[in-house]
């Protein structure tokens, strides 16, 4: 019997898999006679094996199944839902005891009793009680996999052979599953050996071996040509090409002797997605398309657990309710789509869901409460960038923990697995409509067709460098979407914003980083670069030289370095050396997140919804980067003779309509020009001035800024698109209260004022904090009315409120009625905010509840409404 | 009784279990790893293996003894949790025997640095030979972090 034991094992586990596929078919076609025959052969099959064995638990069981199938199959009796139900259920306690007896080589203690009385029960044609609400999932099924399932290669987890098509059909181009005329599962033993796992790993190996050999004599053949100015021996030359050739075909044999079709990975969905519908109480359908798409075994397995957790969140979060459905015009019946695709070297899968996307407010509010970003940063944050949350440790955005899903095990697994792979993942949610992820995966870990990139060394004292004194690396093809040079007469070039190195691409705005500075071997350079995609996001990668192309042979890291993050692993080259493989995942947590990143075709209609401001565009410093500084804040602009700049110990001071003014530099400290002019803008607040020192002003344009990166520099609001341009914005609030006495010490000696500001823009969100906080006040700053009033639900309590009139949802009006009408904030004064200033607009304002009205850019009047209120507040409370 | 293989560091005499010495090699040319602790000197390929080689000197922070005159540079290849690394010395001298009675504690002189890679002290005839601890070698900060 121990002889026979694992063979029985092997052969069951794979029979198993075959009926549920079977079943869930029949269930859609009963009247199919070729499907219930097999279920019922394979059944008998595992009975009679039992018997011959010894298990007694296993036969009796099987038999009871049996002896239902072959009623039906006889036309006894008709299968309906409840037939199925309890088949699978007696399936599922076959496989059970199948596993145990994998593990400890005997049949678990405990009776199968009330299972076989139930299948009796239906044998005998009766039927038991609430079988009818069973069965709600439909599930559709690419007809491929249908024609191709049984002949291929369906083998369990845990068995340890894989049935493999013979010889003769394998050396054929096309994959096995497109061969039109692959039978129905009763030739499966006819086209097929049985082969051990090991011995197929083995034979990998030695190809992978012979593939170098074979890199390296083509290598060292190069490199002869080269010596002898390319008059080599031609005669070597031929078979060379043709071994060459043979050894490529081997490759590709031997790598699809490991290639199963992807249905095996989600074999198990139908399945669950039937017991999911039963559980959630929701319909949906399962399409599945592209199930013969192939990949190497070892990736099927890691890809097949977090395929399943996929589709187990899509239906639990994903999916509305039912009736939730309905009420907003949706068909009642949810769909979830999963699509393999081969592209080139790798794999794509597509699972998406018609649901209700992703709870973005949610993954905000978590986000901030993790720690995953500050309360301004979650505030900026684009929708793409939330969505990309999700990949983040604990932000499951579950409101309840089910038993489905939402047990603390998150898409940041599921990320952590594809990464695992070599695999990327991303996420596109569009509210109402639904979620998309794509997974790429390779086709196998193998090998791994790669790019081989340099950098100059730096460094001089490294001993260790190269020859030509550079390093090289690899990174994995799959990780580079594509390649741009940046030189100086090209489309692109890198461009600077607050020092860190961007692109413009498309109308993205991607962060770079210099290879040699990340790797910390040298000071940054280079015009090739490398776009990436890692963690959900594109990046770009500068190198000094793209070489070409290699299929690597990828070995593990040794110990001390295979914790370094950077890299995936490493290869010998053709040349003989060994390359260190750069890991795109790991970069990526070395580069700087840059905002919103869409293309620019998608932007324009958002643009069109948001408010246009005039903005000043200049250049100063030297730098060729435009700046910008909105119009509203400029006071003048100043043409200067370089005669009436007077030098003083505290910088350059210049005389401008009876007042002295610091002149000063955007960046460092200022130097006046000997002769000529000095343009520069002046900015006025209160008593103050100052003149900032340009050397060029562009343009004044309108536009819709929206921040896409802020900055650490103060005196930086952060970098927006303007005119096509990667343009720094100047925080005017900060240049003022560095230059100008005043301000800041205005109130210092009272306790601070607290005024809260309410503005959905964050533009101005951005200006406003500096510029008051400049001025002496604390500022608690909301994006919109819903977050203003929860703050006064929390009994937060302000000196004044500011509060902007158009903002989507509710209203600056209703949010002053609101205020008004009771809570411990209606005796603050309110102070609307906008642009519409006429006198309509004002009466309106008034009659909502607010004691004053200030248009937007008019910060003269801000300051001083402000300075009026909470003084005149103050002297009246005393 | 077990055999050690001697070998010279900045002067210093040192001893491995000649069980997990693989091989004695001449280093060729290197791939260095940024990123990695200074003392890994790269990764090289040993006969279509992938080896990493440890720079022995900045390791054990020696760095600042002379190297020898046109000294091959040589390394000690050993295996360590059934992997290859190639260990850089100085030189490389006979496999000698050793009997437990020719070992003694480590002096109370020994460099922490040397303490934490010893696993003990070989008394020879005119000299003290510290016999190295491959794996504290290799997984140095592994080792401390856990």
């Amino acid at each position: 019997m121990d002889d026979l034991l694992p063979d029985f094992l092997s052969e069951t586990q794979e029979n198993l898999q075959q009926v549920d596929d079977d079943l869930l078919r029949f269930e859609q076609s009963p009247a199919d006679a070729a499907i219930l025959d097999n279920i019922f052969r394979l059944v008998h099959t595992v009975k009679g094996s039992c018997g011959f064995i010894g298990l007694p638990r296993l036969e009796k069981l099987a038999h009871a199944a049996e002896s239902l199938l072959g009623r039906l199959r006889d036309g006894e009796i008709e299968a309906d839902a409840a037939i199925v139900s309890e088949t699978l259920a007696a399936i599922d306690a076959v496989r059970g005891i199948v596993e145990v007896l994998a593990t400890t080589g005997a049949e678990p203690e405990g009776d199968d009793d009330d299972l076989i009385a139930r299948l009796d029960a239906l044998t005998r044609g009766r039927t038991i009680e609430d079988a009818g609400n069973r069965g709600k999932a439909n599930v559709e099924r690419d007809p491929d996999t249908r024609s191709s399932a049984p002949s291929q290669t369906t083998s369990q987890a845990t068995s340890q052979t894989v049935a493999q098509e013979s010889p003769t059909a394998t050396s054929s181009p096309t994959p096995p599953s497109a061969s039109p005329a692959a039978p129905q599962a009763d030739s499966t033993s006819a086209q097929t050996i049985r082969v051990s796992v090991d011995l197929l790993e083995e034979l990998m190996v030695s190809v992978s071996e012979l593939v170098l050999t074979r890199n390296q004599l083509i290598q060292d053949r190069r490199g002869r040509d080269r010596q002898q100015n390319g008059a080599a021996d031609q005669d070597i030359d031929l078979p060379l090409q043709r071994l060459s050739t043979q050894i490529g075909r081997l490759q590709d044999s031997v790598m699809r002797t490991r290639m199963q079709p992807i249905s095996g990975a989600w074999a198990i969905l139908p399945r669950m997605v039937r017991q999911l519908a039963i559980d959630l109480d929701k319909a949906f359908d399962l399409e599945t398309v592209g199930g013969d798409t192939e990949l190497d075994r070892q990736m099927l397995e890691q890809i097949k657990d977090p395929l399943a957790h996929m589709v187990r969140n899509a239906a639990d979060h994903g999916l509305e309710p039912n009736a939730v459905r309905r009420a907003n015009g949706k068909p009642s019946m949810g769909k979830i789509r999963l699509v393999a695709a081969q592209e080139g070297g790798h794999i794509t899968l597509t699972l998406s869901d018609d649901g209700a996307g992703l709870d973005l407010a949610k993954l905000r509010e978590k986000a901030i409460s993790g720690g995953h970003m500050t309360t301004a940063q979650a505030e900026e944050a684009s929708d793409a960038q939330l969505a990309r949350l999700i990949f983040a440790p604990g932000m499951s955005t579950a409101k309840e923990v089910t038993q489905i899903s939402g047990r603390g095990v998150g898409m940041d697994v599921v990320r952590a697995n594809i990464e695992k792979i070599g695999g990327t993942i991303e996420v596109e949610s569009v509210a109402g409509r639904g979620t998309t992820f794509r997974i790429r995966i390779p086709l196998t870990l193998a090998i791994m067709p790669a790019l081989i990139v340099g950098i100059k060394n730096g460094d001089a004292t490294e001993q260790a460098e190269d020859d030509d004194g550079s390093y090289r690396f690899a990174v994995p093809q799959i990780a580079v979407a594509e390649l741009v040079r940046a030189t100086g007469d090209s489309e692109h070039r890198i461009e600077y914003v607050g020092g860190a190195p961007v692109l413009r691409l498309r109308g993205q705005l991607l962060p770079l980083m210099f290879l040699q500075e990340t790797l910390g071997v040298g000071a940054p350079d280079g015009d090739h670069i490398l776009i990436i995609r890692g963690a959900g996001r594109q990046f770009g990668i500068v190198v000094d030289g793209v070489f070409d192309t290699e299929e690597l042979v990828v070995k593990p890291l040794g110990g001390p370095l295979a914790r370094l993050n950077i890299y995936s692993g490493n290869a010998i080259l053709g040349d003989g050396q060994v390359v260190m493989i750069l890991d795109a995942n790991g970069l990526a947590e070395h580069c700087i997140d840059v905002g919103d990143a869409k293309p620019d075709e998608d932007s324009a209609p958002e643009a069109a919804l948001e408010d246009t401001d005039a903005m000043l565009l200049f250049r100063a410093g030297g730098s060729a980067q435009p700046r910008a500084v909105p119009l509203a804040l400029v006071s003048r602009i100043e043409d200067i003779a370089a005669g009436r700049i007077e030098p003083t110990e505290d910088g350059a001071v210049v005389q401008l309509r009876d007042r002295l003014v610091p002149l000063v530099a955007l960046d460092g400290d200022y130097t006046p020009p000997t002769e000529g002019r000095q343009s520069a803008l002046v900015f006025a607040q209160n008593e103050g001035a100052i003149a900032l020192a340009v050397d060029q002003v562009l343009d004044i344009v309108d536009a819709a800024v929206k921040l896409e990166l802020s900055s650490s520099d103060p005196s930086k609001l952060g970098t927006a698109v303007i005119a096509e341009q990667a343009t720094e914005l100047l925080d005017v609030a900060h240049l003022l209260s560095r230059h100008v006495e005043g301000g800041r010490r205005q109130l210092a000696d009272g306790p601070t004022a607290r005024i809260l500001v309410v503005d959905d823009s964050p533009f101005f969100r951005n200006m406003l904090k500096p510029l008051l906080s400049a001025a002496g006040y604390r500022v608690t700053v909301v994006d919109g009315v819903e977050a203003a009033l929860a703050l006064r639900e929390e009994g937060k309590k302000f000196d004044l409120i500011l509060s902007d009139i158009e903002m989507p949802g509710r209203t600056g009006l209703d949010f002053a009625r609101a205020v008004r009408a009771d809570g411990n904030w209606s005796e603050t004064p309110l102070i609307a905010l906008s642009s519409l200033a006429d006198e309509e607009d004002m009466d309106a304002g008034m009659a909502a509840g607010f004691d004053r009205y200030v248009a937007k850019f008019d910060r003269q009047r801000l300051l001083a409404l402000l300075a009026d209120s909470v003084d005149g507040r103050r002297e009246r409370a005393a | 009784m077990s055999q050690i293989v001697t070998m010279e560091l900045a002067g210093t005499a040192l001893g491995i279990n000649v069980g997990v010495v693989q091989d004695v090699v001449r280093l060729g040319r290197m791939t260095p790893v940024p990123g990695a602790p200074a003392w890994i000197a790269g990764v090289m390929n040993l006969r279509g293996h992938i080896v990493t080689v440890i720079d022995l000197r900045r390791r054990m922070d020696v760095t600042q003894a002379p190297l020898g005159d046109g000294t091959p540079k040589l390394a000690v290849v050993v295996e360590c949790r059934r992997e290859a690394f190639a260990l850089m010395v100085d030189g490389v001298g006979d496999v000698i025997e050793v009997g437990n009675g020719d070992r003694v504690p480590d002096p109370a002189t020994l460099s922490p640095t040397w303490r934490d890679v010893s696993l003990g002290v070989i008394r020879r005839e005119h000299s003290l030979l510290i016999e190295v601890d491959v794996e504290a070698v290799v997984f140095h900060d592994l080792a401390r972090a856990a």
